[in-house]
């Protein structure tokens, strides 16, 4: 009777999974088979739909548009009309908010972002915050957060050591910049509020 | 409607987008080109361009859809318009020059050769096309759940859960049971995704 009753139990995604990417044991594994075999139309599909996007994604090996490819394709707009007034800020200079080395950070927080140095600048109705880490090979890792309603619109170039790199945040701001070079730093960040500046930072 | 800080997809994205691009909104512009480059790119490394022949299409696809923003009835047809375009574009450039070796060369067996080779590609256009709406759909979920799923189903060879475990910081028991969630969410948004292809809005 038992046994019975676990077969009739649904595919979760997770068991779905498993079974798709052989990662279930010889016992499970029987029992899912028994259990699409009853038939159970449900798990059929369902599994028939998450084979597809696996094999969709697996078989994605494009990999990621040179920067270069970007810039031609961004270098064709020319603007026929005026942009609206809300838009026209050009590299207006980012306010500094907050600087933990100036105000140290309460306990709580320095639980959380350990001895790293924490600043937060002001950009317009926005707001980015971030902290840089020294890595292990001795290169300079830039971490934070964009506190802006549509963070992954934004772009963040960072020059430093004569590289300039681009990263653009997740949906909720998050952005990591690794293995960069000690030196002059400076970062700019262009949204939907403007094009803002920061003051240099030595790495 | 604006893109909420959680990550949730804007179905109206893309018409936002071109509306402000047709304002003379530059970063507009690059944030559109940022979220459609990647359809034009896969194209293109179909029929095996060099990056010379890419940069030449990608200038000329994009330089198409800016003067046809106009006239672009429906922002909501744009991924099927850009992938014809782009595929178009690709195969006149890959076949411009494979005829340009054949010729240096002289072997006129080698230019039909490579003429049939280029037949196969565009069949491939709607797996394209899914691909992309999977990656626009994978920039909506958070980006911790983005980084195991790039790294599981991305990443060839794919990394052991031991290699995860490692590199994000999670315990290995729970790498399973979190790859679940993050598919739910993954396919969430992609649902998003498709009903915004096919005109049916979400919101």
């Amino acid at each position: 009777m038992k046994a019975d009753r676990s077969r009739d139990r649904h595919l979760d995604t997770r068991a779905a999974l498993d079974f798709l990417e052989y990662r279930l044991e010889a016992g499970e594994r029987r029992r899912v088979e028994e259990h699409l075999g009853r038939p159970c139309d449900t798990c059929r599909e369902r599994l028939r739909q998450l084979g597809e996007l696996l094999t969709s994604m697996r078989d994605d090996r494009a990999g990621e548009v040179p920067h270069f490819l970007h810039e031609r394709a961004v270098g064709v707009f020319a603007p026929a009309g005026t942009p609206s007034p809300a838009r026209r800020f050009v590299d207006a200079i980012a306010e500094l908010l907050f600087d933990s080395a100036v105000a140290p950070l309460t306990s709580a927080a320095r639980r959380d972002v350990g001895e790293a140095r924490r600043r937060r600048y002001g950009l317009g109705a926005d707001s980015v915050e971030f902290e840089v880490e020294k890595e292990p090979d001795g290169m300079m890792s830039l971490s934070g957060q964009l506190r802006a309603a549509d963070a992954r619109l934004w772009t963040l170039e960072v020059e430093v050591g004569g590289e300039r790199r681009f990263v653009r945040p997740d949906a909720a701001g998050g952005f990591v910049l690794k293995g960069l070079p000690q030196g002059s730093l400076t970062l700019r960040l262009r949204g939907e509020a403007g094009s803002f500046r920061l003051p240099p930072l030595e790495l | 409607m604006k893109l909420h800080a959680s990550g949730e997809l804007d179905p109206e994205l893309d018409a936002r987008l071109v509306g402000r691009c047709l304002e003379g909104e530059s970063r507009a512009w690059d944030a559109l080109v940022f979220r459609h480059e990647r359809l034009v790119y896969a194209i293109g490394r179909a029929y095996r361009l060099a990056d010379e022949d890419m940069g030449d299409v990608f200038q000329e696809v994009f330089t198409a859809l800016f003067r046809g923003l106009p006239n672009l009835r429906d922002a909501r047809s744009l991924v099927r318009w850009l992938s014809s375009t782009a595929e178009r574009v690709a195969r006149t450039t890959a076949l411009r020059r494979r005829r340009e070796v054949a010729r240096e060369v002289r072997d006129d067996l080698t230019l039909t050769k490579l003429e049939d080779q280029g037949e196969a590609v565009g069949a491939d256009l709607e797996r394209l096309e899914r691909q992309h709406q999977v990656r626009i759909a994978m920039g909506g979920v958070p980006d911790r759940c983005k980084r195991l799923l790039e790294a599981l189903y991305y990443e060839d060879p794919v990394p052991t859960y031991l290699e995860l475990s490692q590199r994000l910081g999670v315990p290995m028991g729970s790498l399973g049971p979190t790859r679940a969630r993050c598919m739910d969410q993954l396919r969430s948004r992609l649902e998003s995704v498709i009903r915004e292809r096919d005109g049916i809005s979400g919101a």
